[in-house]
């Protein structure tokens, strides 16, 4: 330790000359300022910038010229001898020459910047906590240069040919690394590849010194035998701490359905027992995995996770098929993607359509055709048809739309699309409809009301929307309507009642409209009109804080859920209806079925056909449930902190 | 002569840069005490020999050791008992004799400061001085106090009177002899100058293309050599008793360099062949060299 | 003292042998007298003390030398010469060599002689002068 030292001190005498130019460069600075040409008042700033960039440069100039001279020089000049024939052993040698250089390259900076942080103290603590990461970060990126000066001036100056290996081996890492990764980017593990890079980082560094150390004991003075101890310690360990993340990511990507706990997020298909289910699993950090799951059977399909997946309708309506993106690398929303075609209920492959959008998702929607034989997306101006067995486009049209809020097929043949405008003051929402045969597309129809947006529902066939639009004064003025879903034509028009108001609210296939009526004593009702205007029931649902309809089930039956008002957390109440007869045939408490929508540009929500389970959430575990049987199967447990992205949504 | 008491043991030391062999199983001992010249001209194997002496090479086969321990394993722990004066080994230019002398204080067990003081001052070196500045001799003679001011028990000394002239070249042999006489180490020196060496060694190694051709006391070398010249031409040295080389004519006669040069037995064969009175004289170094290694001394 | 030339054929350790005996007879060193150290005697004549140490023991071997334990080496009270037969064969041996290089350059019996004796007074001269 005392040789290592020794050593140390020598060499970092033997430089004294960068401590005279890091004296230079900390006065420089503050003659900088006090040149004519700064604006008086920017003398602070002037100062910290040029210190700053003085240090930085400092810095990398010494990280690359002290780790080529700390061995790889020495070497080739043949002045490793001096050490050699001295009682020092290699630790003391390799120490205290790598402290030396580390020692240069942290000191010589901070001389130049310590004036200008006591001077200019104020422009540094101006940029907020962002400073400090910086100068983690330049730190830390010197002495990674220091270490790989230090490999490369070894391998150059040995003039031997094994530098190939050398180099083979770096690019197998330079490739392996983003390789690593990119599953962890594609599922957003974003705080998780901090961590591994970091790993790596480290490992580099101490597979340096290690490599270092070895070289310089058992290379000695030959240039050629010092390059092979180095690359024999080095790589070893360098490959060791690749593999090693290499297994974790493997494990990170590897969760089941029962794995997930964290933010969940479940969307179902309006028919067949498929649903789409992300989340972050245990012990996988903050890795978003993805699957398709079948609540009848329990099977799975891995598809990655995020976010990205959808900004779209996902299942057809008949059950067998989900289309869902694919990140092509980061997944953000920025991100390229692909559509991929899920065949579901069958043995049949993934389908890779081909189709990349680049442009920020949640505004570029897609749908599948009942039948999961076609395609709609949008790309830029232009809306296409795609048909997915052929892998060709049908049709293609310019629609000045900038992106449809809703849009789905009518058939396989025509598409309908739902914009809203704002033209004079009033809300617009203009239907369209594009003819696949014809290529033609056209508008439809037209409905008019007050409001700044609004929510959209259709009827299963496609023959009958509710409009609900948002009025500036909250929920009481929001009106309900419903209307032919191809030209607009109203048909009923619901008012808010004075000291009631239509809290949450869908259309059943048949056309009834089923509204959650709360009066100002918290008192709850569900009211069922009937298409032509007159109210069919009236149910008593309790008091509570919030009501909302759930969804349409088989069979004509209706979930309506009531629950106490923000911020209070309470037992939910689901409740299954008879839309037929008004009976209310079961009660369940504490449970939360919930389908995450919020990408869904399908409008049509009901479920009419085959269907059974619902994903619901319990206050432990994420479960299928059927409403009718009142059957529950577990799904997965949620984590302690594991809150869904609906709990997230909702602010509980 | 005990093994055991071998400052230097060199046992079947081979080392090979790719299909040159440097170094061709060379062994040999330098016992405690004793002056150990290895000559060579440049490229017969020197250097790569002095550096895994030093622990600084690994041999492709054989090894090094000093005071009975293996080089490359405890080389650091041998060094305190060695002194090494070296080109290679040199400090750097811009080091001042005064921060080396710091310096290397520190990495011994052991250091006479006054020593190294009093060698200074008698040469005339300012301990300010940089080391690049100083003239070769000044140098070597720094670099020899360095050696030996931790009172090493062997000095190594590779090449020391490269680039010294006659006067520098006595006024070093001179110190090492010195010191010899003050505190009897063993040194082994290297060298293809052969000026000032028959004085300084004990025994003489002479290398030859990485092979140890000769290994011998300087002073029996020295009585087994002579030249022998005939003013007329001899019926032959057919004699098997003795040893020739290098026979040539010489005005009008013939001169032979003799290996095995023996007083009485090469009387009896110049009676015996009725040859008359020869022309007997020794050989220098120099030449003695030339007739064991075929050629020229310098490279 | 003496001179030691190392590319003479004679062996070095002879020559100091020869130089001390030389050095003996000529008076220059009296019995009883207290001869160099060898370290003193090796940096003088600039060769390896081992050399010197080898003389001094073949000197003392042969009387010419005594070793007082705890006081050092000094000549013999009575140092003895080398026995006469010893003395003859070298003067002999010498002497033949001698004759042999003065007829291989032709020179007379009086040529030589004169030769040989004027060599014998410069070296008494010099050994007297360098003492």
């Amino acid at each position: 330790m005392n040789k290592a030292l020794t050593i140390g001190y020598r060499e970092v005498a033997e430089k004294k000359f960068v401590f005279i130019a890091a004296g230079v460069g900390a006065v420089l600075p503050f003659v900088l300022a006090l040149l004519p040409l700064t604006r008086s008042g920017t003398e602070h700033s002037v100062v910290a910038l040029s210190a700053a960039i003085f240090a930085a440069s400092l810095a990398v100039g010494l990280a690359v010229s002290g780790g080529s001279s700390m061995i790889g020089r020495e070497l080739s000049e043949r002045r490793l001898s001096f050490y050699f024939t001295r009682p020092v052993g290699a630790a003391a040698i390799w120490f205290g020459k790598l402290g030396a250089a580390i020692f240069m390259v942290l000191i010589a900076p901070a001389i130049v910047l310590l004036p200008s942080l006591l001077f200019a103290g104020d422009e540094w603590r101006a940029y907020g906590d962002g400073q400090w990461p910086i100068l983690g970060l330049t730190v830390v990126g010197s002495i990674v240069l220091l270490g790989a000066a230090h490999l490369l001036s070894t391998f150059l100056r040995s003039r031997s040919a094994l530098i190939v290996i050398d180099f083979v081996l770096a690019v197998v890492v330079a490739v392996a690394i983003p390789l690593l990764m990119r599953p962890l980017m594609q599922g957003m593990a974003f705080k998780t590849i901090i961590a591994l890079g970091t790993l790596l980082l480290i490992a580099f560094v101490v597979a340096v010194i290690a490599g270092g150390w070895w070289q310089v004991a058992d290379g000695r003075t030959d240039r050629r035998r010092s390059h092979i101890a180095l690359s024999r310690a080095f790589w070893p360990i360098l490959g060791g701490a690749l593999l090693a993340c290499a297994a974790y990511v493997g494990w990170i990507v590897s969760p089941g359905p029962a794995d997930i706990g964290r933010r969940l997020a479940t969307f179902s298909a309006k028919e067949g027992n498929w649903m789409l289910m992300y989340g972050q699993a245990k012990h996988r950090g903050d890795y978003v995995s993805g699957f398709i799951y079948d609540m009848d059977s329990g099977k799975a399909i891995r598809i990655g996770g995020s976010d990205l997946l959808w900004g779209g309708s996902v299942f057809s309506r008949d059950g067998n098929t989900a289309v869902v993106r694919r990140p092509l690398g980061k997944a953000s929303w920025n991100t390229s993607s692909e559509l991929i075609v899920y065949p579901l209920n069958g043995d049949a492959k993934p389908i890779e359509t081909g189709i990349v959008t680049k442009e920020r998702a949640p505004r570029l929607p897609y749908s599948v055709s009942d039948d999961g034989r076609r395609l709609v997306y949008q790309e830029g101006p232009n809306f296409n048809v795609f048909d997915i067995a052929t892998k060709r486009s049908l049709a293609s049209v310019r629609m000045n739309i900038e992106a449809p809020y809703w849009l789905h097929f009518v058939g396989p043949d025509v598409v309908r699309f739902y914009n809203l405008n704002s033209v004079n003051g009033e809300l617009a929402l203009t239907i369209y409809e594009l003819d696949v045969k014809t290529r033609n597309v056209q508008q439809t129809g037209e409905l008019r009301t007050k409001g700044f947006s609004g929510f959209l529902e259709v009827t299963p066939d496609g023959s009958k929307m509710l409009f609900r639009s948002f009025v500036k004064g909250g929920r009481a003025s929001e009106p309900l309507i419903v209307a032919d879903a191809r030209t607009g034509a109203r048909i009923t028009t619901v008012l808010h009642e004075e000291g009631m108001w239509a809290n949450g609210s869908s259309i059943l296939a048949d056309g009834t409209l089923v509204a959650g009526m709360m009066r100002a004593d918290r008192q709850v009702t569900a009211r069922f009109i009937a298409p032509g205007g007159a109210v069919k029931h009236e149910i008593p649902l309790g008091i509570a804080g919030r009501v909302s309809v759930i969804d349409e089930l088989p069979g004509n039956r209706v979930l309506v859920q009531t629950a106490p008002e923000l911020p209070a957390k309470g037992a939910r109440t689901v409740l299954l209806i008879d839309a037929s007869n008004g009976n209310i045939l079961r009660r369940t408490e504490g449970i939360a079925p919930w389908n995450d929508q919020m990408f869904d540009r399908d409008p049509r929500h009901g479920r009419v056909g085959a269907h059974r389970w619902l994903p619901t959430y319990t206050n432990t575990t994420l479960v299928a449930w059927d409403p009718v049987s009142g059957e529950t199967r577990h799904i997965a447990d949620r984590l302690p902190d594991g809150k869904s992205r609906g709990e997230l949504l909702r602010g509980e | 002569m005990n093994p055991a008491d071998s400052a230097i043991r060199i046992a079947d030391l081979t080392v090979r840069y790719g299909r040159k062999t440097a170094v061709d199983g060379v062994s040999f001992a330098v016992p405690g005490g004793s002056v150990y010249a290895l000559l060579g001209r440049n490229g017969a194997g020197k250097s790569s020999l002095v550096r895994c002496l030093v622990g600084q090479q690994k041999p492709n086969a054989g090894g090094v050791a000093l005071f009975g321990e293996d080089v490359w394993k405890r080389r650091a722990a041998l060094m305190d008992r060695v002194g090494v004066v070296s080109e290679e080994a040199d400090a750097p230019p811009e080091m001042r004799v005064a921060a080396l002398a710091r310096f290397s204080a520190k990495l011994y067990r052991s250091w006479n400061q006054d020593a190294v003081d009093e060698r200074l001052k008698r040469f005339g070196i300012a301990a300010s001085s940089r080391y690049g500045d100083l003239s070769k001799g000044q140098k070597k003679q720094v670099a020899l106090a360095m050696a030996l001011a931790p009172s090493p028990e062997l000095l190594i000394l590779d090449d020391p009177t490269l680039g010294l002239d006659v006067v520098a070249r006595k006024v070093l042999f001179e110190e090492v002899i010195a010191e010899l006489a003050d505190r009897g180490i063993t040194v082994l020196l290297t060298t293809h100058d052969l000026g000032g060496i028959e004085g300084i060694a004990d025994r003489v190694g002479i290398l030859r293309d990485g092979r140890l051709v000769l290994d011998e006391e300087m002073e029996a070398l020295k009585s087994r050599f002579r030249r022998v010249r005939f003013p007329s031409q001899p019926a032959a040295f057919s004699d098997a008793t003795l040893k020739t080389a290098a026979v040539r004519a010489w005005g009008g006669g013939t001169e032979a360099v003799v290996s095995n040069y023996d007083e009485l037995a090469f009387e009896r064969f110049r009676s015996a062949s009725s040859l008359n009175a020869a022309e007997v004289a020794p050989l220098s170094l120099e030449d003695i060299f030339i007739a064991v290694t075929g050629e020229g001394v310098q490279s | 003292m003496f001179d030691i030339n190392p590319a003479d054929a004679t062996p070095i350790w002879k020559q100091i042998e020869d130089g001390m005996r030389r050095m003996i007879a000529l008076g220059t060193l009296r019995p009883g007298e207290p001869v160099p150290s060898v370290r003193d005697l090796a940096k003088s004549l600039r060769v390896n003390p081992n050399t010197v140490a080898r003389s001094y023991q073949r000197l003392t071997d042969h009387g010419v030398f005594v070793v007082r334990r705890g006081e050092g080496t000094y000549v013999a009270d009575e140092p003895t010469k080398p026995k006469q037969s010893e003395s003859d064969a070298k003067l002999r041996a010498a002497a033949g060599v001698y004759a042999g290089a003065a007829l291989a350059v032709g020179a007379t019996l009086d040529e030589a002689t004169a030769e040989l004796e004027s060599n014998y007074e410069r070296l008494i001269q010099e050994h007297r002068r360098t003492v």
